[in-house]
């Protein structure tokens, strides 16, 4: 049988994780609520955002199944108490759990795909527990609407356009707009293969996909850390005045064309300018990524 | 196109399941008398195979350079065979069943490969970082060398590769290209099956260790690790995410083994485990380091036999089996996080 402590958490648990859910939904009602890197490196992201979405993420994030994962603090104590030393199988799983989701949300809450190492164990760790505290059938009806409700949420704030009027959001993207469906073109790829001759050089702003579907060489530059990497090194491009900024990009390494993620251009303004006085747009497919001839 | 997708299921054939089951058929040897869940082994072994074919992959590359294609293919079957004599020398071959499907079962299932491959091709590759990796995979190919340098760069088009992983995603490439080259293709196809093939082996091995507590509850925790849509997205992306889960959880399920039962064997598997993680992606090395670490405190609580020597090989082994690529990363390579950079 279950035991009280588990039934009376479960039950605090379903009706925090409801309001819950839809505080977080209002509070984080777009993408654009994630921590934001260039920013945070700045100092001018939010506390807010930087410790909810940030470090502790994997407490909030819909992704990551933040509002899910908090049963896992409430169930924790109940559970050790119950292994009462008998158990270190289950006490190592937890602990070692645990330190790793702390240590991934510290160090690696930038990445999303970081998180999502250690979610799912969280939810295997979840419903180990239940199981071991012999939880109700009812209990894991509950769970699984929870977490449909929180594909919901997460579905919500990521597609507003389609799904928001549902839950209460305002936002304009729409599922087509995701990076999973935008992702799926290669269009700019296939337009440079048309455009370009063999011979053409390229200064590829972080798009490493151009070495692989063309056959065109290109100099490959890091626009958010000013890096440039050469066969002799790497040199920065940031302390260069415009004009020896466009002799270099022109004469020095014979670049003809600079292809690149038009929104990202504003992580690096020198670069940015370079683009809109020296260079004209050739192609920008739906996901921005765009083909610029440069000027003589 | 046909001869291409031909050479697509070939390749999958032997590096999934040829190779997967020879490492299936070495490990049931040499654990004969402690074998855990045969099951939850061969899901493992299943996974583990493509890793440590990168790994024979990686150590060719990294000691004979400039060769054909062709002499890296044989030294590859070669070691895969030798090892296959090694596994049946005294065994009796007894392979199946460990899984039995029925009728409708395999059905499902050859509709399920049919969708994949045809996914695999019709959908671009396009992603940032698969991008950078399968470069690098290519780069390998091309120069037939593995060199470490402070900045990896490929004269023949000019990228420069930044990751500060390990080399088993971007050797998938290596590989199944060096088979494509033989033929004159040269594709991604191979690296972006691998996404697919660790996600069902994630959640075939996840639904096997429950099922071995609760049948019924078994399914539950499936629909859980299934109806998440940001997990679910990351099945159908062409990453390496769900490969590096799968090694996170099969080396949790070696050191669970090890700590249920303080046998010397669970141990090393459990550290080979680790260091195939490591050999896919950075974080391995953490991961497996704060697990490893957790497992030598309890193991000294649960007063288990760890002495000197079973320490010096677990960490022979830890370098031997990925870690490796670290150490020369940081000593001659580009330094690894400890990276400083010099501009010019």
């Amino acid at each position: 049988m279950a035991s009280k402590t588990t039934t009376n958490t479960i039950k605090i648990f379903t009706v925090g994780t409801v309001v819950l859910s839809v505080v977080y939904g209002l509070q984080f009602s777009k993408p654009e609520a994630n921590v934001n890197l260039l920013m945070q490196n700045r100092d001018l992201e939010t506390p807010l955002k930087l410790w909810t979405n940030g470090y502790l993420g994997i407490f909030f994030k819909f992704l990551a199944f933040g509002n899910i994962n908090w049963l896992l603090l409430l169930l924790i104590v109940p559970f050790w108490n119950s292994a009462n030393g008998k158990n270190n199988t289950i006490r190592f799983f937890l602990i070692t759990t645990l330190v790793c989701a702390a240590f991934l949300s510290i160090y690696g809450y930038f990445n999303d795909r970081y998180l999502g190492t250690i979610a799912p164990l969280i939810l295997c760790l979840i419903g180990y527990i239940l199981i071991k505290n012999e939880a109700p059938v009812k209990t894991w009806w509950l769970l699984s609407g929870l977490l449909t409700l929180n594909t919901l949420f997460f579905m919500g704030t990521r597609f507003g356009k389609q799904y928001g009027k549902y839950l209460g959001f305002k936002s304009n993207i729409s599922i087509t707009d995701t990076t999973f469906m935008k992702e799926n073109t290669n269009n700019s790829l296939v337009e440079i293969n048309k455009m370009c001759a063999n011979q053409d050089t390229f200064l590829v702003l972080n798009l490493p996909e151009l070495y692989l579907q063309t056959r065109q060489f290109g100099y490959f530059y890091i626009p958010s850390t000013d890096e440039l990497y050469l066969k002799t090194g790497m040199r920065k491009l940031n302390q260069l005045s415009p004009i020896q900024l466009h002799r270099y990009i022109k004469d020095t390494l014979n670049c003809q064309y600079i292809y690149a993620l038009a929104d990202q251009l504003s992580v690096n303004v020198s670069i940015q300018t370079y683009i809109n006085t020296h260079c004209e747009l050739l192609y920008c497919d739906p996901i921005q990524r765009s083909v610029y001839k440069i000027k003589p | 196109v046909i001869i291409e997708v031909i050479l697509l299921i070939v390749t999958m054939l032997i590096t999934y399941g040829g190779m997967g089951l020879i490492t299936w058929l070495m490990v049931k040897k040499s654990l004969a008398d402690i074998l855990p869940n045969p099951r939850l082994t061969a899901l493992t072994c299943l996974g583990a195979a493509p890793i440590l074919n990168s790994l024979f992959l990686y150590y060719l590359l990294l000691f004979f350079h400039g060769y054909p294609s062709v002499f890296y293919i044989i030294s590859i079957v070669l070691i895969w065979f030798c090892l296959l004599l090694s596994s049946l020398s005294k065994n009796k071959i007894k392979i199946l069943p460990i899984f039995t499907l029925n009728l409708w079962q395999k059905f499902i299932a050859v509709g399920i490969f049919i969708f994949w491959v045809t996914y695999i091709i019709k959908r671009p590759f396009t992603e940032h970082d698969p991008n950078e990796y399968a470069n690098f995979g290519r780069g390998l190919l091309h120069i037939k060398a593995l060199i470490y340098t402070k900045i990896p760069y490929f004269p023949e088009n000019g990228f420069s590769y930044v990751a500060l992983h390990g080399h088993g995603f971007p050797l998938q490439y290596t590989w199944s290209n060096l088979i494509n080259e033989v033929f004159g293709f040269e594709n991604t196809w191979f690296l972006q099956s691998i996404n697919g093939y660790y996600a069902i082996l994630f959640l075939a091995l996840v639904y096997q260790f429950f099922y071995l507590i609760d049948k019924t509850k078994a399914a539950y925790i499936l629909f859980f690790l299934l109806i998440p849509y940001g997990y679910f997205l990351n099945y159908f992306r062409f990453h390496m995410d769900t490969l590096r889960v799968f090694l996170f959880v099969a080396s949790l399920l070696g050191a669970l083994w090890y700590m249920n039962t303080g046998l010397k064997k669970a141990l090393y598997v459990c550290v080979a485990l680790c260091a195939l993680h490591s050999f896919v992606h950075s974080l391995g090395i953490f991961l497996s380091a704060i697990m490893l670490g957790v497992l030598l405190l309890f193991a000294l609580r649960e007063k288990y036999p760890i002495n000197t020597r079973m320490i010096f090989t677990a960490i022979a082994l830890f370098i031997a089996m990925g870690g490796i690529h670290y150490i020369l990363d940081v000593f001659i390579g580009t330094g690894w996080i400890f990276k400083d950079f010099d501009f010019i």
